[in-house]
Parts: C-alpha cells; sequence; structure tokens
C-alpha cells in the first residue's frame, strides 16, 4: 500500500477534525491555523459518562513533528487530570503506558489516540480515580 | 469556501450535540460565540446558552471571543456538550461549582446554593423546640433513602466535614446552645473528633440511624418528642451504633453492614478515645424507662425540646440498657431488626487498603496520616483527599 505523505495525511485529519466526523467526543483541530507545518495541534476529549470524568472537558497538546505518522504524536494535557498514564506534574502522555502510543501504527490517527485516552479514562481501574478540581490546568 | 468569510456574510455551521442533536446554524460571521450560543439555544430550548460548551477544532469556544478567531468555516462542525449549571450569580460555566471544595463556612453562615443551609441554620439557631430541620426543605424526613442520598453526595460530605473541622462553627454551635455549653469541653472534643465527622457522613451508619427511626417510632409516647437537629440525630444514632456493637470497644458489622462506630471503635488515632469520650460526655444522671429513648420521634410528640443534654442520658441509658441485654442483643431488640455479632476487629489500614493505594498514587505518602484522613472520611476518598489539604 502507498504510503501517505505526511503533509496529505494532516490535512486529511484536519478537514476531518474540522466537519466533526466521529462520535462527537473528541475534537481536535490545529492550534494554528497559518502553521504550515501542522505541527502544534489542539485537542479536547470530552469525559466519559459513568466515571468521574462525566461532564468534564479535557484540553491536551498534540504535537505531530516530521516524523508524524511514523512515530506517535506526543501528546500533553493541558487540564490537570489525574490518569496512570498522565504525568502528576506536566500533564505529558507516558508514550510507554498508553498502548495505543506505545504500539504505534503508521494508519493510526490523532482522533485514534483521543478515542484510545478516552477510553483509558473509562476503564474499571481509572473511572473512579479522584481527579483535581474541574477546570484547573498544569 | 474562502469567498464565505466575507465581512457582511453568513456562514452555515452544524452543532452537534449530545444524542445526534444536530442544528444547522447560520450565524453572521462577525458574531461572538456569545451570539452563537444564543442562537444555538434559539434553535434548541435544551440548551441554554448559559449550559452550552462549545468545541470547535479541539478547543473550547469562550464566550467573548470572536467566532472568526478559530477559524469557523461553511459546514464546519461544532461539537455541543451541555455543562453544568452556573452555581451562582458569579459562577463561571466551566468551573466546578460543588466540588465539595471546603473553606465556605466562615463561622456558620448561610451560603448560597448550600444544600445544607436550612440544617445549619436550625442547629445554629439554637430554637429546637419542636422544629422540624426538614421541613424547610420539602422532603419527608420519614424517607429512608433521603437522608442516605443526601449523605451519599460527596458535596454534603464535604461540607459537613469542612463545617465540623472548623472551630469557629463548633464554638457557634456550643455558644447558641446553653446544654452544650453547660457539657463542658468534651463537647468540643467529640464534635472534632474524627469518628464524629465520619460517622455523619458515612452513609450506612446513617441509614441505619434512619432504619431506627422506623422502628422506634411507635414507641415513643411521652417520651422527647420533636424532631432533633442533625447533630444531635447524630448523637443518637450514634450511641444506637454502640449499643449494636457490644461492649467490646470495637468496630465491627452492625447489621453486617460495616458499619462504622464512632463510639464503639477504638483504633490507634482515635482522638478522643471512643467510649471513653462517650461516658465523660454523658454528664448528666440517667433516668426513666427505656421507653424514653426516642430521639428519633416524629415531631408532635408531648415532650418537651429534645436537647443535647437529652441525647446524652438517653446514651447513658441505652449504654445501661445494653448491660441489662448482654450487649448486642438489647438493641437488637429495641431496634426491631436482629443484631449481627460483631465482627473481627479489621484494622484500618486492611479496610481502606484499595483506597490507600489510590491515595499513595495521588502522591500522599504520608501512610499514617492518609489512614487518619480515610478514618475522618468514612473511607471515602475524595473526603480523604479534602481532609489531606486541610491538614
Amino acid at each position: 500500500m502507498a504510503k501517505v505523505p505526511r503533509s496529505f495525511r494532516l490535512l486529511e485529519e484536519l478537514e476531518k477534525g474540522e466537519k466533526g466526523i466521529g462520535d462527537g467526543t473528541c475534537s481536535y483541530g490545529l492550534a494554528d491555523g497559518d502553521d504550515i507545518l501542522m505541527e502544534k495541534w489542539n485537542g479536547t476529549i470530552i469525559g466519559p459518562g459513568h466515571s468521574v470524568h462525566e461532564n468534564r472537558i479535557y484540553s491536551l497538546n498534540i504535537v505531530c513533528d516530521a516524523s508524524y505518522p511514523d512515530q506517535p504524536p506526543s501528546i500533553t494535557f493541558l487540564t490537570r487530570i489525574n490518569l496512570p498514564c498522565v504525568h502528576p506534574t506536566t500533564g505529558k502522555v507516558d508514550p510507554s503506558k498508553l498502548p495505543v502510543l506505545s504500539a504505534w501504527k503508521h494508519n493510526y490517527t490523532l482522533e485514534t489516540v483521543l478515542v484510545e485516552l478516552r477510553r483509558d479514562m473509562a476503564t474499571p481501574t481509572n473511572r473512579k480515580l479522584p481527579q483535581p478540581v474541574e477546570g484547573t490546568n498544569f | 469556501m474562502s469567498d464565505a468569510a466575507a465581512p457582511s456574510g453568513t456562514l452555515s455551521i452544524n452543532v452537534k450535540g449530545p444524542q445526534d442533536v444536530k442544528l444547522p446554524i447560520t450565524v453572521p460571521t462577525g458574531a461572538t460565540v456569545a451570539e452563537l450560543k444564543a442562537l444555538v439555544a434559539e434553535a434548541n430550548p435544551d440548551f441554554p446558552a448559559d449550559q452550552q460548551r462549545l468545541i470547535f477544532s479541539g478547543r473550547v469556544l469562550k464566550d467573548e471571543e470572536l467566532c472568526s478567531k478559530y477559524n469557523l468555516k461553511d459546514g464546519h462542525t461544532i461539537h455541543l456538550v451541555k455543562g453544568a449549571r452556573p452555581a451562582g450569580p458569579s459562577g463561571v460555566p466551566g468551573t466546578s461549582a460543588a466540588a465539595g471544595v471546603p473553606s465556605s463556612f466562615g463561622a456558620g453562615q448561610q451560603v448560597m446554593g448550600n444544600p445544607l443551609a436550612p440544617l445549619m441554620n436550625a442547629q445554629n439557631a439554637g430554637a429546637l423546640a419542636g422544629f422540624n430541620p426538614f421541613a424547610e426543605m420539602g422532603v419527608n424526613p420519614n424517607d429512608p433513602n433521603y437522608m442516605q442520598n443526601m449523605m451519599r453526595d460527596p458535596a454534603v460530605q464535604g461540607q459537613i466535614n469542612s463545617l465540623l473541622s472548623d472551630p469557629a462553627v463548633i464554638d457557634q454551635l456550643i455558644a447558641t446552645n446553653p446544654e452544650l455549653a453547660a457539657a463542658g469541653p468534651q463537647v468540643r472534643q467529640l464534635m472534632q473528633s474524627e469518628q464524629f465527622r465520619s460517622f455523619l457522613t458515612n452513609p450506612e451508619a446513617m441509614q441505619q440511624a434512619m432504619g431506627m427511626m422506623g422502628g422506634m417510632g411507635g414507641a415513643g409516647g411521652g417520651g422527647g418528642g420533636g424532631f432533633p437537629p442533625p447533630g444531635a440525630f447524630g448523637w443518637g444514632s450514634g450511641a444506637g451504633a454502640a449499643g449494636a456493637q457490644g461492649q467490646q470497644g470495637q468496630q465491627g458489622q452492625g447489621q453486617g453492614q460495616g458499619l462504622f462506630n464512632p463510639w464503639g471503635s477504638t483504633p490507634p488515632s482515635a482522638a478522643t478515645g471512643g467510649d471513653g469520650a462517650a461516658g465523660a460526655g454523658a454528664t448528666p444522671p440517667a433516668a426513666g424507662a427505656p421507653g424514653a429513648f426516642n430521639p428519633f420521634a416524629p415531631a408532635g410528640g408531648a415532650g418537651g425540646a429534645p436537647n443535647f443534654q437529652q441525647m446524652m442520658q438517653q446514651m447513658q441509658q441505652l449504654q445501661q440498657l445494653q448491660q441489662m441485654f448482654g450487649g448486642a442483643g438489647g438493641l437488637g431488640g429495641l431496634d426491631g431488626a436482629p443484631a449481627t455479632p460483631s465482627g473481627p476487629v479489621v484494622p484500618p489500614e486492611e479496610r481502606y487498603a484499595t483506597q490507600l493505594e489510590q491515595l499513595a498514587g495521588m502522591g500522599f505518602h504520608d501512610a499514617a496520616k492518609n489512614v487518619r484522613a480515610l478514618l475522618a472520611s468514612g473511607g471515602n476518598v475524595e473526603g480523604a483527599v479534602g481532609w489531606l489539604f486541610e491538614n
């Protein structure tokens, strides 16, 4: 299968993000619309229901460097969250603790990452973790 | 697409909400996010503007910004989430109003939006005669689920915790109650004790208390009438719990519910020394028949106002009763429910193993302090975190 160049791939993801394809629980887009390298992205995750995250909105920074999509993007939470894969003080997601990042595949997308993060919040071990006060940032 | 951004033009966007709500909205290009929200609220009244949270392109849209700032274009989709209603006039959407953050109680003054406010007023007013603190709240005090639900609410638990940990509140409570003042320093100690607080915030204990209330309702007769204020209520039921668990001075399984007993227990970190404090607090002489033990009789009884002294008498009577009936059996009979023999002593470290793990995971490494926090919160991790921050 032919490999889609990085820029085409990211343009495709950008359009998908802006058109809101998906279930609406995760959203992402370029942090700066003029960023021609399309490196810095914003993401939001709406906390999964039936968990401590319900009704919370988590904002994240996503950086897709030149190696994306061969290498996973780096993810940092802006909204404070207590989650095993998230560094408690910097908010950075530890790639080794999130399967979608540690076993990255070329066809994974930013949406895949956000959806997986959201799923991680809803796992039986994580969904009841005590959380910091809503609205605080790292 | 690019020509849609003309200054005088309009944008056709889709707003996608929960449960397949999809609203096509046409918004002037120069509109602010607040104006956009107003349009959405018009299109779907289920989403008042102040409860909308709009997300586009990985960002939460801010009310005061222009839509154009977010590069909104024709055909784009905004996600709509219904947020919590702002709690007060100054409430900002997105900030948590009911996170159970302590500190809202200065000296017991009423705080807007506080679900316990009527209760607190009842306590602080000192006007206890025949007063039903639940009447103001429009609930049936006999509803066994009500108290339980209320107590399950972490916000309420946090408030009770913060309330009772504030010496000023206790001072005021004692000052407005001559009987409390007369009972001496033990009262303060007792109220500040972690066990007392954890009892108040323990749904199971409350549930049992409510159960007792139902069971004893008929036996009241000429005893203490009137519905006691929440503080007294806690006392009475606490005494009951002590009875149910016999004299071994241990915390066990009252009715098989893992009930936490503030008086019966003597954990190493106990601030008040368990039974000793209860005994010392019960200074007024005990008198009267078992029938008089009815702290929970619904309002309308012939007796005077229930006060602290009465509660203490009742407690002591209960202790006597307990001796008469030989421990657990006594209360079992009164309660109308079979009392189970108390279980073996389970150290808090063991009972709260999972919670302790969670606390350690959150960076609270002082294990002894964590145990105390969990005891204070009745095993509720959120409450324990609140306690740890406070102390």
